[in-house]
């Protein structure tokens, strides 16, 4: 897997252990901050763009809208 | 006029008001106001049940615009609380043990003070019946489970059976209403209020008060069922009755039976919350503050009692016993009927607009206020994810909406989940028992579907927004709690 590498302040990175982690260990962190970020970009915006197609296309199979 | 109270009821009908013509004197107090007020007709809900609807009373947003994994408000989140307080106003709240309008969801944002019940219960409620049964009913289930086995016809005896020896004596019974409800009754939430108005409330001031007392299960106090007259309906009755509503195996026509007994159970909630909004306004009017408040009472949505099958408020259906709810205005000018559309995404815009006060850029509703009178709204839009009963919970999240849209002609309803549409002509059928056949009605089908998509594409989740930002990191922070309490 591609990775980039970024830097945190270490302050930063030990109140979120210290806050939401077992046990203090880098591995944990990266482990956490991956699964923030996952959860961040899940697009929830996909949901509505499917419904509103199902729109377009039910409006295209009335007549309403060209099939373009 | 500079201060605001907003009365919401949990579950309050529209149909269930005398000024909204029902046919019980559940509301003698609002019905006098009435004459006095604004009436909106057809206040239309923008989210149900209270979860989904919320955002829209409140923050002037819909439901799902932020991600249908959002639930409650936003960190940071502008409301009609926090604009007022920005305007310089003391605000206030008392929310009657919902826990959907808790901290946790952040509906005490904006409020200097809020109290939501849901940490003082001195006692638990006294069982209502889904999880009955003292230590020997526990034997006697698994010799029946064992003499009847699990067939149709055996399940079907096991539970009567059951439901028999827990009706006469298998219960804990309560005694009084008290010890069965669920959330504090209006007195509780309204005594308070009454307090700190007479005490504290500097001005102006905005309170909001959420009121429980029609919400099932229904226990009403003694009091509003005997302004009913109905006091023959004991707390050990109203035990039984809520037990078998509840039943999933019951016949239609066995619910039929009671269902006049549980409105009455229904109808005695509102009755109480009635008379104590009477004792708000008296306390106002002896204190010569009555003439400078605006007063809005309207609902989160109402309650199903089987009129299209259901009962309860789940988000399944979106049927006008659900989705029209109450609305008053008493303010400004002697009142009048509101005959067209309103949408309760505006009333928060309206609100603040009636007070002279700016509403924040993030509202996605408008004033509708004109000075004498108020502005229809073109169409009306109720949304919620299909059959999201449990939203704390991470599994349905990503479900597919349930979405209807109105104007004053007809109303359609689409089911993303199940692909069902339905359209209805509000003019012959305002019940909206008939769904117009596949390919009536064109042009207003038409109409109502190209409405509908620019209200999907206008309301989509946009990822660049700050508010959508904080919105997934509070959703994200619940479910990434959620996944590793499961591990």
């Amino acid at each position: 897997m591609e990775t980039i590498e970024i830097k945190l302040p270490a302050d930063l990175c030990r109140r979120v252990q210290q806050t939401f982690l077992e046990a203090e260990s880098e591995r944990n962190l990266e482990s956490f901050v991956i699964a923030v970020l996952e959860e961040l970009v899940e697009d929830w915006a996909e949901m509505d763009r499917r419904e509103e197609e199902i729109l377009a296309e039910r409006l295209r199979s009335l007549g309403y809208l060209s099939k373009d | 006029m500079h201060n605001l109270i907003l009365v919401t009821v949990d579950c309050l009908r529209a149909d269930h008001l005398g000024c909204y013509g029902y046919r019980l004197p559940t509301t003698p107090f609002l019905d006098r106001l009435s004459r006095t007020s604004w009436r909106f007709e057809r206040a239309i809900v923008a989210g149900t049940p209270t979860y989904y609807s919320f955002p829209a009373i409140l923050a002037s947003r819909y439901p799902l615009s932020l991600g249908r994994n959002v639930v409650g408000l936003a960190p940071g989140e502008a409301t009609l609380a926090t604009g007022l307080r920005q305007a310089g106003y003391t605000t206030a709240a008392w929310i009657a043990g919902n826990p959907y309008l808790s901290a946790r969801e952040r509906y005490h944002q904006g409020f200097d003070l809020a109290e939501d019940f849901l940490s003082d219960r001195r006692e638990p409620p006294v069982d209502v019946g889904r999880r009955p049964f003292r230590s020997s009913g526990a034997r006697l289930k698994r010799l029946l489970r064992a003499l009847l086995g699990s067939g149709r016809t055996g399940t079907h005896l096991y539970r009567e059976l059951i439901f028999f020896y827990w009706c006469w004596w298998g219960r804990q019974r309560p005694g009084e209403m008290t010890r069965a409800r669920q959330y504090p009754a209006a007195d509780a939430v309204v005594g308070q209020a009454r307090e700190w108005l007479r005490e504290r409330a500097a001005e102006p001031f905005f309170l909001w008060l959420h009121m429980m007392d029609p919400h099932h299960p229904y226990f009403p106090p003694e009091e509003g069922l005997a302004l009913l007259g109905r006091s023959d309906l004991t707390a050990d009755r109203a035990q039984v009755l809520n037990a078998l509503w509840g039943r999933e195996d019951v016949s239609r026509r066995r619910l039929d039976r009671h269902r006049d007994e549980i409105l009455a159970l229904y109808d005695a909630g509102i009755r109480w919350v009635d008379d104590q909004i009477g004792e708000l306004v008296s306390d106002l009017r002896a204190a010569g503050r009555w003439e400078r408040t605006l007063f809005a009472l309207t609902a989160d949505h109402g309650e199903e009692f089987l009129d299209h099958g259901g009962r309860y408020h789940y988000p399944v259906r979106l049927s006008p016993e659900l989705t029209r709810v109450p609305l008053l205005i008493h303010g400004p000018a002697v009142g009048g009927e509101v005959p067209g559309l309103f949408s309760l995404i505006d009333l928060a815009p309206t609100l603040l607009d009636m007070l002279d006060v700016e509403s924040p850029p993030t509202f996605s509703g408008e004033s509708r206020w004109r000075r004498n009178g108020f502005e229809p709204r073109p169409y009306a839009v109720t949304e919620c994810v299909f059959d999201r009963r449990q939203p704390w919970a991470e599994s349905g999240r990503d479900g597919a909406r349930l979405v209807a849209i109105q104007n004053q002609e007809h109303k359609l309803v689409v089911n993303f989940a199940t692909g069902d549409e339905q359209l209805f002509d509000l003019v012959a059928d305002p019940g909206e028992t008939s769904p117009l056949a596949e390919g009536a009605a064109l042009p207003a089908h038409r109409k109502l579907l190209a409405a509908l998509r620019q209200h999907l594409r206008h309301h989509r989740p946009d990822p660049r927004s700050r508010p959508y930002l904080a919105a997934q990191l509070a959703a994200s922070g619940r479910s990434l709690a959620a996944a590793s309490s499961e591990d």
